[in-house]
């Protein structure tokens, strides 16, 4: 008889507990950005001098910076900096190495050999490098960091791709689909990007970690988001000269962005023991196979 | 026979072009094909028979290639047509069922999305309710019950008989003049085996003009009407049933028969 294997994908999130509590902690940190204005106690870029360098109290819970800006306050509005920096990178990188992975592999030939020759060389080109030039040229900023990452990180999703439709263009249920009349866009379309969605989905995860903490690494050297906006980078790049005299203004930053790149780190990591062949698909038709006897 | 074949298939050759060599995978195969008659194709392993079957269609991928030959269907030389004209024929007037039937449907897609493909590739112009009540007779005439869980199951939810049975539905939607079969029952054990040749017969005994590529020579004995026996690529013997069976003309096909009788 048919065994619907109900939620699966549920059943064994709840397996990974690490990766729930990534997830909860995502979940906060997107939350608070959203509610940012409601949830933060004092205006982020309010500098009051009388008030610089508080240790944590009841107004100030996580104490002031050196311009007597609540912490607490620049770290909430800091996630939709982080956070939509991070994610609209990532997005972008997928949207260029999806379809330029699923083209190199689907159609082979020179275009695959053009493909993954660039992609070799934005994989090569140094980060930092390419990240001062492009200062150079158009000035600091985050959106320019942004564009350095996007440049360059879409190689490995283009590749990671074009080797998965390489093999799935093989697979029987292709051959099938062409059978039966189906059009090449559709078989694309259903059979292939279908198919390739899962592990994307997992290194995306983890490239929005890498990202973070690349983009907060930019900010940190200047060349990314400028004071006084409220970036973690930039929060923690302004602490240096108080290391001795108020070492809690480094800690708090340096701990969120910790928190956050580790919390999507173990979410990717949960997502790829789900979604991998050895423990998702494979595992699933091996319980299918030992119900049917 | 004075019945048209819907199937005639001349002198074809399919070579694949290897570095080094060429390796004559078909080479000079012609065969007829006759409505409501089960034409089996028998050989060993590499005798050339599923890339014969994949000519058909065009499907053979690089480095194979047909070089010659003639498929005509219905009068028309289909290997005149191009791409976009064999998608037309391609599951609607001939459609293939493969050896793995698992493998042969799509991990992330429900039954019901496989069968709503075919309908909407074939059929344009009938409504989503109309489609539906479509799939529910073809899975009941392939033999499945509980139709609406099937078409909200994955393939892996299935067992290996249920996903042949629902292959041969995705073969029948769009009500094809040829079926043809690629080794269905060697993955499947002994009883589900029984019953998808059963589903062929009844087909068969429809007006389906079926061809069955195997190389069990028991199945062919219980199903076949006109047997060809390939060996290297070309045809060795053939012949109906009884007059291959009785009569065995070449050495291979006495010594596929000495094999098992």
């Amino acid at each position: 008889m048919v065994i619907i294997l109900k939620n699966s994908l549920l059943v064994k999130l709840k397996k990974q507990k690490l990766a729930i509590m990534g997830f909860i902690i995502i979940s906060v940190f997107v939350l608070a950005g959203i509610f940012a204005p409601i949830l933060s106690p004092h205006d982020p870029y309010a500098v009051d001098l009388t008030q610089k360098l508080l240790k944590p109290c009841v107004d100030f819970p996580l104490g002031t910076d050196h311009l007597g800006r609540c912490i607490l306050s620049r770290l909430i509005y800091g996630i939709r900096t982080s956070l939509t920096t991070a994610i609209l990178a990532t997005a972008l990188m997928l949207a260029i190495g999806v379809p330029l992975g699923i083209m190199a592999g689907y159609v082979g030939g020179w275009l695959d050999n053009a493909i993954m020759r660039l992609a070799d060389i934005a994989s090569t080109f140094p980060s930092s490098l390419l990240a001062l030039a492009i200062v150079g040229v158009l000035g600091p900023s985050i959106v320019n960091i942004m564009m350095v990452f996007i440049v360059l990180w879409w190689a490995p999703f283009a590749r990671i791709v074009r080797s998965m439709v390489i093999k799935l263009k093989e697979k029987e249920f292709v051959m099938a689909a062409i059978a039966a009349g189906s059009s090449q866009p559709s078989i694309i379309l259903r059979h292939i990007t279908l198919n390739v969605i899962s592990p994307i989905i997992v290194l995306a995860t983890l490239r929005i970690a890498a990202v973070i903490m690349h983009v907060a690494g930019f900010s940190f050297i200047g060349l990314g988001s400028q004071p006084p906006i409220a970036d973690w980078g930039v929060m923690l790049s302004d602490s240096r000269q108080y290391l001795t005299s108020q070492p809690l203004m480094l800690l708090w930053p340096g701990l969120t962005i910790m928190l956050v790149v580790f919390a999507f780190n173990i979410v990717g990591e949960g997502l790829n023991d789900i979604l991998s062949p050895a423990s998702g698909y494979a595992a699933a038709v091996k319980e299918g196979d030992e119900h049917h006897g | 026979m004075a019945e048209q074949p819907v199937l005639s298939i001349k002198n074809l050759k399919t070579y694949f072009y290897l570095e080094e060599r060429v390796v004559k995978a078909v080479d000079g195969v012609s065969l007829d094909v006759y409505k409501g008659r089960i034409t089996a194709i028998v050989g060993g392993s590499g005798s050339g028979k599923s890339v014969m079957s994949l000519s058909i269609l065009d499907l053979v991928d690089n480095p194979g290639k047909i070089i010659g030959g003639e498929i005509w269907l219905n009068g028309v030389n289909i290997r005149d047509l191009r791409e976009k004209q064999l998608l037309k024929i391609r599951g609607k007037e001939i459609s293939m069922i493969f050896q793995e039937p698992i493998s042969s449907m799509n991990p992330v897609l429900k039954v019901k999305s496989h069968l709503f493909e075919v309908i909407r590739t074939h059929k344009r112009a009938i409504s989503n309710k109309e489609a539906v009540r479509l799939c529910r007779d073809v899975l009941v005439r392939v033999g499945l019950r509980n139709t609406d869980q099937i078409m909200e199951s994955y393939p892996f939810e299935l067992s290996g008989g249920m996903c042949q049975r629902v292959m041969v539905a995705l073969g029948l939607l769009a009500q094809p003049q040829i079926l043809i079969a690629d080794e269905p029952t060697s993955s499947l054990d002994l009883t589900t085996q029984a019953a998808i040749l059963e589903e062929l017969m009844r087909l068969k005994n429809a007006g389906m003009a079926i061809v069955l590529i195997t190389h069990d020579l028991g199945v062919v004995a219980q199903m076949a009407d006109d047997v060809y026996v390939l060996k290297d690529g070309k045809i060795v013997d053939s012949g109906t049933v009884y007059d291959v069976f009785e009569s065995p003309r070449h050495e291979y096909t006495k010594a596929l028969l000495a094999a098992i009788f």
